[in-house]
Protein backbone atom coordinates (compact mmCIF):
# COMPACT_ATOMS: atom_id res chain seq x y z
CA UNK A 1 0.00 0.00 0.00
CA UNK A 2 1.34 3.64 -1.08
CA UNK A 3 2.13 6.16 2.13
CA UNK A 4 -0.34 8.53 0.43
CA UNK A 5 -3.65 5.77 0.37
CA UNK A 6 -2.36 4.97 3.89
CA UNK A 7 -2.18 8.63 5.02
CA UNK A 8 -5.59 8.95 3.53
CA UNK A 9 -7.16 5.94 5.55
CA UNK A 10 -5.44 7.92 8.71
CA UNK A 11 -6.56 11.10 7.80
CA UNK A 12 -10.24 9.70 7.51
CA UNK A 13 -10.16 8.30 11.04
CA UNK A 14 -8.73 11.83 12.18
CA UNK A 15 -11.15 13.96 10.18
CA UNK A 16 -13.70 11.78 11.89
CA UNK A 17 -13.13 12.28 15.64
CA UNK A 18 -12.00 15.74 14.38
CA UNK A 19 -15.50 16.37 12.92
CA UNK A 20 -17.31 15.24 15.64
CA UNK A 21 -15.46 17.86 17.86
CA UNK A 22 -15.43 20.68 15.93
CA UNK A 23 -19.01 21.00 14.84
CA UNK A 24 -20.01 20.65 18.66
CA UNK A 25 -18.10 23.35 19.12
CA UNK A 26 -19.06 25.20 16.26
CA UNK A 27 -22.62 24.63 17.07
CA UNK A 28 -22.23 26.14 20.43
CA UNK A 29 -20.23 29.21 19.05
CA UNK A 30 -23.33 29.99 16.44
CA UNK A 31 -25.90 29.88 19.18
CA UNK A 32 -23.86 31.75 21.95
CA UNK A 33 -21.36 33.98 20.22
CA UNK A 34 -18.79 33.17 22.08
CA UNK A 35 -15.54 30.38 22.44
CA UNK A 36 -15.87 28.11 24.76
CA UNK A 37 -12.11 27.08 25.86
CA UNK A 38 -12.95 24.56 28.43
CA UNK A 39 -14.24 22.44 24.98
CA UNK A 40 -11.19 20.34 25.30
CA UNK A 41 -11.69 19.22 28.83
CA UNK A 42 -15.09 18.41 27.61
CA UNK A 43 -13.57 15.64 25.31
CA UNK A 44 -10.91 14.91 28.64
CA UNK A 45 -14.70 14.09 30.81
CA UNK A 46 -15.92 12.49 28.13
CA UNK A 47 -12.49 10.07 27.44
CA UNK A 48 -12.57 9.17 31.30
CA UNK A 49 -16.06 8.71 32.16
CA UNK A 50 -15.88 6.11 29.16
CA UNK A 51 -12.99 4.49 31.09
CA UNK A 52 -14.82 4.56 33.83
CA UNK A 53 -17.82 2.52 32.14
CA UNK A 54 -15.70 -0.12 30.30
CA UNK A 55 -12.18 -0.29 32.37
CA UNK A 56 -14.15 -0.11 35.80
CA UNK A 57 -17.29 -1.18 35.41
CA UNK A 58 -16.48 -3.65 32.69
CA UNK A 59 -19.09 -2.36 30.46
CA UNK A 60 -18.56 -2.87 26.43
CA UNK A 61 -16.90 0.04 25.20
CA UNK A 62 -19.19 1.70 22.86
CA UNK A 63 -21.66 1.21 25.28
CA UNK A 64 -19.19 2.98 27.57
CA UNK A 65 -18.81 5.57 25.02
CA UNK A 66 -22.99 6.37 24.96
CA UNK A 67 -22.84 6.63 28.31
CA UNK A 68 -20.11 8.89 28.61
CA UNK A 69 -21.31 10.98 25.90
CA UNK A 70 -25.10 11.36 27.71
CA UNK A 71 -23.14 12.67 31.31
CA UNK A 72 -20.65 14.92 29.03
CA UNK A 73 -24.24 16.50 27.83
CA UNK A 74 -25.38 16.81 30.98
CA UNK A 75 -22.04 18.48 32.22
CA UNK A 76 -22.34 21.06 29.44
CA UNK A 77 -25.68 22.02 30.40
CA UNK A 78 -24.62 22.47 33.92
CA UNK A 79 -21.41 24.54 32.71
CA UNK A 80 -24.20 27.10 30.91
CA UNK A 81 -26.46 27.59 33.51
CA UNK A 82 -23.93 27.46 36.27
CA UNK A 83 -21.33 29.38 34.98
CA UNK A 84 -22.16 30.69 31.66
CA UNK A 85 -25.33 32.37 32.33
CA UNK A 86 -24.79 34.08 35.60
CA UNK A 87 -21.93 36.13 33.86
CA UNK A 88 -24.71 36.90 30.83
CA UNK A 89 -27.24 37.79 33.49
CA UNK A 90 -24.86 40.45 34.48
CA UNK A 91 -24.58 41.59 30.74
CA UNK A 92 -20.25 40.51 31.01
CA UNK A 93 -18.21 41.52 28.26
CA UNK A 94 -17.51 38.47 25.95
CA UNK A 95 -13.82 39.18 26.85
CA UNK A 96 -14.98 38.22 30.29
CA UNK A 97 -16.41 35.03 29.19
CA UNK A 98 -13.79 33.87 27.46
CA UNK A 99 -11.37 34.37 30.57
CA UNK A 100 -14.11 32.62 32.14
CA UNK A 101 -14.28 29.70 29.77
CA UNK A 102 -9.77 29.50 30.31
CA UNK A 103 -10.18 29.45 33.93
CA UNK A 104 -12.52 26.67 33.49
CA UNK A 105 -10.57 25.03 31.24
CA UNK A 106 -7.60 24.91 34.02
CA UNK A 107 -9.73 24.18 36.67
CA UNK A 108 -11.52 21.14 35.13
CA UNK A 109 -7.78 19.76 33.55
CA UNK A 110 -6.52 19.72 37.00
CA UNK A 111 -10.09 18.05 38.66
CA UNK A 112 -9.73 15.23 36.53
CA UNK A 113 -5.99 14.89 37.21
CA UNK A 114 -6.53 15.02 40.59
CA UNK A 115 -9.32 12.06 40.14
CA UNK A 116 -7.92 10.15 37.71
CA UNK A 117 -4.35 10.83 38.28
CA UNK A 118 -1.53 11.58 35.39
CA UNK A 119 -0.62 8.59 34.38
CA UNK A 120 -1.33 6.88 30.89
CA UNK A 121 -4.80 5.46 30.35
CA UNK A 122 -5.71 3.15 28.01
CA UNK A 123 -9.49 1.06 27.48
CA UNK A 124 -9.02 -2.27 27.75
CA UNK A 125 -11.57 -3.21 24.28
CA UNK A 126 -9.81 -4.64 21.28
CA UNK A 127 -9.34 -2.60 18.25
CA UNK A 128 -10.66 -5.77 16.24
CA UNK A 129 -10.42 -7.74 13.64
CA UNK A 130 -8.46 -6.00 10.19
CA UNK A 131 -10.51 -5.24 7.53
CA UNK A 132 -9.67 -4.25 3.57
CA UNK A 133 -11.48 -1.46 1.72
CA UNK A 134 -9.60 -1.57 -1.80
CA UNK A 135 -5.98 -0.62 -0.83
CA UNK A 136 -6.58 0.57 2.57
CA UNK A 137 -6.38 -0.90 5.47
CA UNK A 138 -8.74 -0.52 8.81
CA UNK A 139 -9.38 -1.85 12.16
CA UNK A 140 -13.36 -2.72 12.75
CA UNK A 141 -12.66 0.17 15.62
CA UNK A 142 -11.87 2.90 12.90
CA UNK A 143 -14.85 2.00 10.96
CA UNK A 144 -17.19 2.24 13.58
CA UNK A 145 -15.63 5.47 14.40
CA UNK A 146 -16.08 7.05 11.15
CA UNK A 147 -19.63 5.17 10.93
CA UNK A 148 -20.51 7.12 14.10
CA UNK A 149 -19.28 10.09 12.47
CA UNK A 150 -21.04 10.05 9.22
CA UNK A 151 -24.26 9.02 11.48
CA UNK A 152 -23.49 12.38 13.72
CA UNK A 153 -23.16 14.91 10.65
CA UNK A 154 -26.38 13.43 8.82
CA UNK A 155 -28.24 13.62 12.52
CA UNK A 156 -26.67 17.42 12.63
CA UNK A 157 -27.82 17.92 8.71
CA UNK A 158 -31.06 16.77 9.74
CA UNK A 159 -31.44 18.74 12.88
CA UNK A 160 -30.57 21.97 11.83
CA UNK A 161 -32.28 21.64 7.90
CA UNK A 162 -35.46 20.14 9.08
CA UNK A 163 -36.34 20.19 12.39
CA UNK A 164 -38.13 23.76 14.48
CA UNK A 165 -35.18 23.55 16.95
CA UNK A 166 -32.97 23.26 14.61
CA UNK A 167 -34.12 26.27 12.40
CA UNK A 168 -34.39 27.90 15.69
CA UNK A 169 -30.35 26.98 16.66
CA UNK A 170 -29.74 29.03 12.81
CA UNK A 171 -31.96 31.87 13.44
CA UNK A 172 -29.92 32.75 16.46
CA UNK A 173 -26.93 32.11 14.99
CA UNK A 174 -27.88 34.91 12.31
CA UNK A 175 -29.50 37.66 14.83
CA UNK A 176 -30.47 36.92 18.76
CA UNK A 177 -32.22 40.03 18.81
CA UNK A 178 -34.38 39.08 16.21
CA UNK A 179 -34.82 35.63 17.23
CA UNK A 180 -36.15 36.82 20.47
CA UNK A 181 -38.15 39.01 19.05
CA UNK A 182 -39.68 36.73 16.88
CA UNK A 183 -40.78 34.21 19.43
CA UNK A 184 -37.58 32.20 19.89
CA UNK A 185 -37.11 30.69 23.36
CA UNK A 186 -33.59 31.63 23.26
CA UNK A 187 -33.17 30.66 26.82
CA UNK A 188 -33.89 26.89 25.59
CA UNK A 189 -32.62 26.86 22.85
CA UNK A 190 -28.99 28.02 23.95
CA UNK A 191 -29.67 24.95 26.64
CA UNK A 192 -29.92 22.81 23.95
CA UNK A 193 -26.76 23.96 22.29
CA UNK A 194 -24.62 23.25 25.19
CA UNK A 195 -26.45 19.54 25.39
CA UNK A 196 -25.62 18.78 21.57
CA UNK A 197 -22.06 20.75 21.95
CA UNK A 198 -21.41 18.42 25.03
CA UNK A 199 -22.55 15.10 23.57
CA UNK A 200 -20.75 15.82 20.82
CA UNK A 201 -17.53 16.57 22.19
CA UNK A 202 -17.94 13.47 24.72
CA UNK A 203 -18.02 11.19 22.16
CA UNK A 204 -15.05 13.05 20.45
CA UNK A 205 -13.40 12.95 23.46
CA UNK A 206 -13.82 8.89 23.66
CA UNK A 207 -12.81 8.22 19.82
CA UNK A 208 -9.65 10.26 20.62
CA UNK A 209 -8.82 8.28 23.34
CA UNK A 210 -9.48 5.09 21.47
CA UNK A 211 -7.37 6.92 18.17
CA UNK A 212 -4.54 7.65 20.60
CA UNK A 213 -4.77 4.73 22.23
CA UNK A 214 -3.33 5.75 25.29
CA UNK A 215 -4.14 9.26 27.16
CA UNK A 216 -3.16 11.33 29.81
CA UNK A 217 -5.69 14.27 31.33
CA UNK A 218 -4.20 16.49 28.87
CA UNK A 219 -5.92 14.83 25.79
CA UNK A 220 -8.39 17.32 25.18
CA UNK A 221 -6.38 20.43 25.58
CA UNK A 222 -3.79 19.20 23.44
CA UNK A 223 -6.23 18.70 20.89
CA UNK A 224 -8.40 21.67 21.27
CA UNK A 225 -6.04 23.65 18.66
CA UNK A 226 -6.96 21.39 15.79
CA UNK A 227 -10.33 21.73 16.51
CA UNK A 228 -9.99 25.44 16.74
CA UNK A 229 -8.02 25.27 12.78
CA UNK A 230 -11.00 22.91 11.41
CA UNK A 231 -13.80 25.45 12.93
CA UNK A 232 -12.22 28.48 11.71
CA UNK A 233 -10.86 27.27 8.37
CA UNK A 234 -14.34 25.90 7.66
CA UNK A 235 -15.85 29.76 9.46
CA UNK A 236 -16.23 29.51 12.51
CA UNK A 237 -19.90 29.09 13.97
CA UNK A 238 -21.11 27.11 10.62
CA UNK A 239 -21.25 23.60 11.31
CA UNK A 240 -21.24 22.32 7.47
CA UNK A 241 -17.81 24.83 7.64
CA UNK A 242 -16.55 22.47 10.40
CA UNK A 243 -17.03 19.29 8.85
CA UNK A 244 -15.10 20.23 6.00
CA UNK A 245 -12.38 22.01 7.49
CA UNK A 246 -12.41 18.74 9.95
CA UNK A 247 -11.82 16.48 6.35
CA UNK A 248 -9.47 19.01 5.26
CA UNK A 249 -7.16 19.06 8.35
CA UNK A 250 -7.56 15.65 8.78
CA UNK A 251 -6.37 14.66 5.40
CA UNK A 252 -3.44 16.80 5.03
CA UNK A 253 -2.09 16.13 8.62
CA UNK A 254 -1.96 12.63 8.56
CA UNK A 255 -0.85 12.46 4.91
CA UNK A 256 1.70 15.09 5.54
CA UNK A 257 2.97 12.87 8.58
CA UNK A 258 3.71 9.74 6.03
CA UNK A 259 6.52 12.26 4.36
CA UNK A 260 7.62 14.37 7.01
CA UNK A 261 8.04 13.54 11.10
CA UNK A 262 4.33 13.15 12.42
CA UNK A 263 5.69 15.63 15.10
CA UNK A 264 4.39 18.45 13.01
CA UNK A 265 1.13 17.87 12.60
CA UNK A 266 -0.04 20.73 14.57
CA UNK A 267 2.28 22.91 12.29
CA UNK A 268 0.64 21.50 9.25
CA UNK A 269 -2.46 21.86 10.58
CA UNK A 270 -1.57 25.87 11.81
CA UNK A 271 -0.20 26.32 7.91
CA UNK A 272 -3.15 24.94 6.31
CA UNK A 273 -5.13 27.66 8.66
CA UNK A 274 -2.96 30.27 7.37
CA UNK A 275 -3.18 29.64 3.99
CA UNK A 276 -7.15 29.87 4.16
CA UNK A 277 -7.22 32.63 6.33
CA UNK A 278 -4.76 34.79 3.95
CA UNK A 279 -7.39 33.99 0.78
CA UNK A 280 -10.93 33.68 2.50
CA UNK A 281 -10.72 35.28 6.12
CA UNK A 282 -14.18 34.72 7.17
CA UNK A 283 -13.62 31.00 6.29
CA UNK A 284 -14.23 28.33 3.11
CA UNK A 285 -17.89 28.51 4.15
CA UNK A 286 -18.84 32.61 4.41
CA UNK A 287 -20.79 33.36 1.27
CA UNK A 288 -24.11 32.43 3.08
CA UNK A 289 -24.52 33.65 7.01
CA UNK A 290 -23.23 31.36 9.58
CA UNK A 291 -24.24 27.66 10.04
CA UNK B 1 -64.99 49.15 21.62
CA UNK B 2 -62.28 47.86 24.85
CA UNK B 3 -59.05 48.50 22.98
CA UNK B 4 -56.95 45.07 21.87
CA UNK B 5 -53.69 47.21 22.99
CA UNK B 6 -53.76 49.77 26.05
CA UNK B 7 -50.53 51.69 26.97
CA UNK B 8 -51.00 53.81 30.16
CA UNK B 9 -48.79 56.61 31.45
CA UNK B 10 -45.66 54.52 30.15
CA UNK B 11 -41.99 55.64 31.12
CA UNK B 12 -39.58 54.08 30.38
CA UNK B 13 -35.51 54.20 28.31
CA UNK B 14 -32.31 52.42 28.46
CA UNK B 15 -30.21 53.31 31.57
CA UNK B 16 -31.59 55.36 34.69
CA UNK B 17 -32.94 58.21 32.63
CA UNK B 18 -35.89 58.46 31.04
CA UNK B 19 -36.79 58.72 27.36
CA UNK B 20 -40.46 57.89 27.06
CA UNK B 21 -42.13 60.00 29.82
CA UNK B 22 -45.78 59.02 30.63
CA UNK B 23 -46.90 58.26 27.36
CA UNK B 24 -50.71 56.50 26.76
CA UNK B 25 -51.96 55.14 23.48
CA UNK B 26 -54.90 53.05 22.83
CA UNK B 27 -55.35 50.75 20.14
CA UNK B 28 -58.40 48.85 18.68
CA UNK B 29 -58.82 45.56 16.72
CA UNK B 30 -59.31 46.30 12.84
CA UNK B 31 -57.78 49.61 12.71
CA UNK B 32 -54.16 51.63 11.85
CA UNK B 33 -52.59 53.68 14.62
CA UNK B 34 -49.97 55.74 13.53
CA UNK B 35 -46.99 56.97 16.16
CA UNK B 36 -45.25 60.08 14.55
CA UNK B 37 -42.96 62.69 15.39
CA UNK B 38 -39.51 64.21 15.02
CA UNK B 39 -36.45 62.06 15.06
CA UNK B 40 -35.02 60.94 18.24
CA UNK B 41 -38.31 61.78 20.04
CA UNK B 42 -38.51 58.18 21.20
CA UNK B 43 -40.68 56.30 19.07
CA UNK B 44 -38.82 53.59 18.78
CA UNK B 45 -38.03 53.43 22.47
CA UNK B 46 -42.13 53.43 22.92
CA UNK B 47 -42.36 50.61 20.62
CA UNK B 48 -39.57 48.21 22.01
CA UNK B 49 -41.10 49.23 25.95
CA UNK B 50 -44.47 47.56 24.71
CA UNK B 51 -42.92 44.74 23.45
CA UNK B 52 -41.05 43.87 26.39
CA UNK B 53 -37.12 44.80 25.18
CA UNK B 54 -36.72 47.63 27.88
CA UNK B 55 -37.21 48.00 31.17
CA UNK B 56 -40.21 49.97 32.97
CA UNK B 57 -40.25 52.61 34.91
CA UNK B 58 -43.81 53.22 35.26
CA UNK B 59 -46.84 52.55 33.94
CA UNK B 60 -48.77 49.47 32.35
CA UNK B 61 -49.77 47.85 28.98
CA UNK B 62 -52.29 45.83 28.74
CA UNK B 63 -53.05 43.15 26.24
CA UNK B 64 -56.83 41.94 25.23
CA UNK B 65 -57.32 43.41 29.01
CA UNK B 66 -54.79 41.54 30.40
CA UNK B 67 -52.13 43.05 32.36
CA UNK B 68 -48.61 42.05 30.58
CA UNK B 69 -45.93 44.99 31.46
CA UNK B 70 -42.56 43.71 31.60
CA UNK B 71 -43.47 40.05 30.17
CA UNK B 72 -40.88 39.33 27.78
CA UNK B 73 -41.29 38.96 24.29
CA UNK B 74 -41.63 35.41 23.38
CA UNK B 75 -44.68 35.12 26.04
CA UNK B 76 -46.03 38.29 24.18
CA UNK B 77 -45.76 36.69 21.18
CA UNK B 78 -47.38 33.38 22.29
CA UNK B 79 -50.63 35.42 23.62
CA UNK B 80 -50.90 37.82 20.39
CA UNK B 81 -48.21 40.81 19.94
CA UNK B 82 -45.87 41.04 17.24
CA UNK B 83 -42.95 43.05 16.69
CA UNK B 84 -40.98 44.19 13.43
CA UNK B 85 -38.05 46.40 14.11
CA UNK B 86 -37.07 48.52 11.92
CA UNK B 87 -33.88 47.37 10.71
CA UNK B 88 -32.01 43.86 11.06
CA UNK B 89 -35.89 42.15 10.35
CA UNK B 90 -34.69 38.87 8.56
CA UNK B 91 -32.68 36.40 9.50
CA UNK B 92 -30.11 36.82 6.08
CA UNK B 93 -29.09 33.13 5.75
CA UNK B 94 -32.28 31.45 6.50
CA UNK B 95 -34.52 30.86 3.26
CA UNK B 96 -37.94 33.03 3.15
CA UNK B 97 -39.60 30.60 3.96
CA UNK B 98 -37.42 29.13 7.05
CA UNK B 99 -38.00 33.11 7.95
CA UNK B 100 -41.66 32.92 8.17
CA UNK B 101 -41.44 29.31 10.16
CA UNK B 102 -39.18 31.03 12.62
CA UNK B 103 -42.09 33.50 13.23
CA UNK B 104 -44.86 30.39 13.54
CA UNK B 105 -42.39 29.56 16.21
CA UNK B 106 -44.30 30.43 19.81
CA UNK B 107 -47.11 29.08 17.94
CA UNK B 108 -46.95 26.08 15.45
CA UNK B 109 -50.10 24.51 14.67
CA UNK B 110 -51.47 26.13 11.93
CA UNK B 111 -47.82 26.96 10.08
CA UNK B 112 -48.63 25.64 6.29
CA UNK B 113 -52.19 27.85 6.34
CA UNK B 114 -50.75 30.58 7.46
CA UNK B 115 -48.06 30.28 4.95
CA UNK B 116 -50.34 30.39 2.33
CA UNK B 117 -52.35 33.34 3.52
CA UNK B 118 -48.72 35.36 4.07
CA UNK B 119 -48.20 34.42 0.09
CA UNK B 120 -51.41 35.54 -0.83
CA UNK B 121 -50.81 38.39 0.39
CA UNK B 122 -47.17 39.08 -0.73
CA UNK B 123 -47.03 36.90 -3.85
CA UNK B 124 -43.25 38.27 -4.48
CA UNK B 125 -42.29 36.03 -1.28
CA UNK B 126 -44.17 33.18 -2.88
CA UNK B 127 -41.74 33.43 -5.77
CA UNK B 128 -38.60 33.78 -3.77
CA UNK B 129 -39.81 31.22 -1.15
CA UNK B 130 -36.22 29.28 -1.36
CA UNK B 131 -34.03 32.05 -1.20
CA UNK B 132 -31.96 33.22 1.41
CA UNK B 133 -33.38 36.26 2.98
CA UNK B 134 -30.29 38.51 2.94
CA UNK B 135 -30.44 38.40 -1.39
CA UNK B 136 -33.71 40.21 -1.04
CA UNK B 137 -34.19 43.15 -2.23
CA UNK B 138 -35.24 46.09 0.96
CA UNK B 139 -38.64 46.37 -0.10
CA UNK B 140 -38.97 42.71 0.00
CA UNK B 141 -37.36 42.30 3.44
CA UNK B 142 -39.82 44.65 4.92
CA UNK B 143 -42.84 42.38 3.39
CA UNK B 144 -40.81 39.30 4.69
CA UNK B 145 -40.10 41.22 8.15
CA UNK B 146 -44.24 41.81 8.14
CA UNK B 147 -45.05 38.08 7.01
CA UNK B 148 -42.85 36.55 9.47
CA UNK B 149 -44.85 38.80 12.37
CA UNK B 150 -47.74 37.80 11.03
CA UNK B 151 -47.03 33.99 11.12
CA UNK B 152 -47.90 34.05 14.81
CA UNK B 153 -51.80 35.44 13.73
CA UNK B 154 -51.00 38.19 16.41
CA UNK B 155 -53.80 40.95 17.59
CA UNK B 156 -51.47 43.36 17.65
CA UNK B 157 -48.80 44.89 15.31
CA UNK B 158 -46.04 46.80 16.12
CA UNK B 159 -43.83 48.34 12.57
CA UNK B 160 -41.37 50.15 13.18
CA UNK B 161 -40.58 52.44 10.48
CA UNK B 162 -41.74 50.00 7.86
CA UNK B 163 -41.11 52.21 4.46
CA UNK B 164 -37.84 53.66 5.88
CA UNK B 165 -35.19 54.05 3.02
CA UNK B 166 -37.91 52.62 0.22
CA UNK B 167 -39.18 54.79 -2.75
CA UNK B 168 -42.30 56.38 -2.80
CA UNK B 169 -44.29 53.86 -5.12
CA UNK B 170 -42.86 50.82 -2.57
CA UNK B 171 -43.87 52.75 0.55
CA UNK B 172 -47.61 53.21 -0.93
CA UNK B 173 -47.30 49.30 -1.57
CA UNK B 174 -46.74 48.64 1.85
CA UNK B 175 -48.88 51.26 3.09
CA UNK B 176 -51.73 49.22 0.95
CA UNK B 177 -50.79 45.96 2.67
CA UNK B 178 -50.90 47.57 6.41
CA UNK B 179 -54.60 48.73 5.58
CA UNK B 180 -55.00 44.99 4.18
CA UNK B 181 -53.43 43.65 7.07
CA UNK B 182 -56.04 45.72 9.47
CA UNK B 183 -59.02 44.89 7.32
CA UNK B 184 -58.07 41.37 8.19
CA UNK B 185 -59.09 42.59 11.81
CA UNK B 186 -55.38 43.49 12.94
CA UNK B 187 -54.92 46.54 14.88
CA UNK B 188 -51.68 47.82 13.56
CA UNK B 189 -49.65 50.50 15.23
CA UNK B 190 -47.09 52.19 13.17
CA UNK B 191 -43.81 54.25 13.81
CA UNK B 192 -43.43 56.40 10.57
CA UNK B 193 -41.60 58.99 9.16
CA UNK B 194 -43.67 59.00 5.97
CA UNK B 195 -46.24 61.41 7.66
CA UNK B 196 -48.20 61.96 5.03
CA UNK B 197 -48.94 58.33 3.62
CA UNK B 198 -49.28 57.27 7.21
CA UNK B 199 -51.55 59.82 8.21
CA UNK B 200 -53.82 59.66 5.80
CA UNK B 201 -54.39 56.34 5.95
CA UNK B 202 -54.81 56.06 9.74
CA UNK B 203 -57.70 56.03 11.90
CA UNK B 204 -55.94 57.85 14.67
CA UNK B 205 -52.38 59.30 15.23
CA UNK B 206 -50.32 60.36 17.87
CA UNK B 207 -47.41 62.58 18.10
CA UNK B 208 -44.57 62.18 19.82
CA UNK B 209 -41.93 65.33 20.92
CA UNK B 210 -39.04 64.48 23.26
CA UNK B 211 -40.43 61.10 24.79
CA UNK B 212 -44.09 63.53 25.33
CA UNK B 213 -47.54 62.75 23.90
CA UNK B 214 -47.77 65.94 22.05
CA UNK B 215 -51.21 65.21 20.49
CA UNK B 216 -53.38 63.26 19.05
CA UNK B 217 -56.39 62.50 16.94
CA UNK B 218 -57.76 61.22 13.58
CA UNK B 219 -54.87 60.60 11.31
CA UNK B 220 -56.39 62.87 8.43
CA UNK B 221 -57.17 65.83 11.21
CA UNK B 222 -53.52 66.04 12.40
CA UNK B 223 -52.28 65.90 8.94
CA UNK B 224 -54.62 69.12 7.88
CA UNK B 225 -53.76 70.70 11.06
CA UNK B 226 -51.04 73.96 10.22
CA UNK B 227 -48.72 73.10 13.45
CA UNK B 228 -48.23 69.51 12.31
CA UNK B 229 -47.72 70.54 8.56
CA UNK B 230 -45.45 73.00 10.53
CA UNK B 231 -43.38 70.02 12.34
CA UNK B 232 -43.27 67.22 10.13
CA UNK B 233 -43.56 69.10 6.61
CA UNK B 234 -42.35 72.01 5.96
CA UNK B 235 -45.49 74.01 5.10
N1 LIG C 1 -29.85 51.61 22.46
C1 LIG C 1 -29.91 52.85 22.98
N2 LIG C 1 -29.22 53.14 24.11
C2 LIG C 1 -29.27 54.38 24.64
N3 LIG C 1 -29.99 55.40 24.14
C3 LIG C 1 -30.71 55.17 23.02
C4 LIG C 1 -30.69 53.88 22.39
N4 LIG C 1 -31.50 53.95 21.30
C5 LIG C 1 -31.99 55.20 21.27
N5 LIG C 1 -31.51 55.94 22.29
C6 LIG C 1 -31.83 57.34 22.58
O1 LIG C 1 -33.22 57.43 22.83
C7 LIG C 1 -33.76 58.59 22.23
C8 LIG C 1 -34.96 58.19 21.39
O2 LIG C 1 -34.53 57.34 20.35
P1 LIG C 1 -35.55 56.59 19.42
O3 LIG C 1 -36.60 55.96 20.27
O4 LIG C 1 -34.79 55.71 18.55
O5 LIG C 1 -36.19 57.79 18.60
P2 LIG C 1 -37.08 57.74 17.28
O6 LIG C 1 -37.40 56.33 16.97
O7 LIG C 1 -38.27 58.56 17.62
O8 LIG C 1 -36.28 58.39 16.20
C9 LIG C 1 -32.64 59.24 21.43
O9 LIG C 1 -32.17 60.33 22.18
C10 LIG C 1 -31.57 58.18 21.34
O10 LIG C 1 -30.30 58.77 21.41
MG1 LIG D 1 -36.86 55.11 15.37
Amino acid sequence: MSLLLMGVGFGLITASVLALASVGLTLQFGVTNFVNFAYGEFLTIGAYLAYFFSTVANLNIWLSMLLAALLTAGFSWLVNRVVIQPFLKRKAPLLILLVVTIGLSLFLENGVQAIAGPSFEQYAASSGAIVNIGPMIFTTQQLVIIAIAIVLMTGVHLLLKYTRVGKAMRSMSDDPDLARISGVPIQRITDLAWVISGFLAGLAGVVLAINVTSFTPVLGSQFLFIIFAAVIVGGIGRPYGAMLGALLIGLVTEVSAMYIDSAYKTVVAFAILVIVLLFRPQGIFSSKGRV
Amino acid sequence: MEPVLSVSEITSGYGASPIVKGVSIAAKAASTVVIVGPNGAGKSTLLKTIFGLLSIFSGKVYLKGEDVTGMPPERLVARGMGYVPQNRNVFPSLSVRENLEIGAYQTPKHTSERMERVYLMFPDLKKAMARPAGTLSGGQRNMLAMGRALMSDPDVLLLDEPTAGLSPAYTKVVWEHIVRIAEIGKSVIVVEQNTTTALTSSEWGYVLVAGENRDQGPGPELLARPDIGKMFLGR
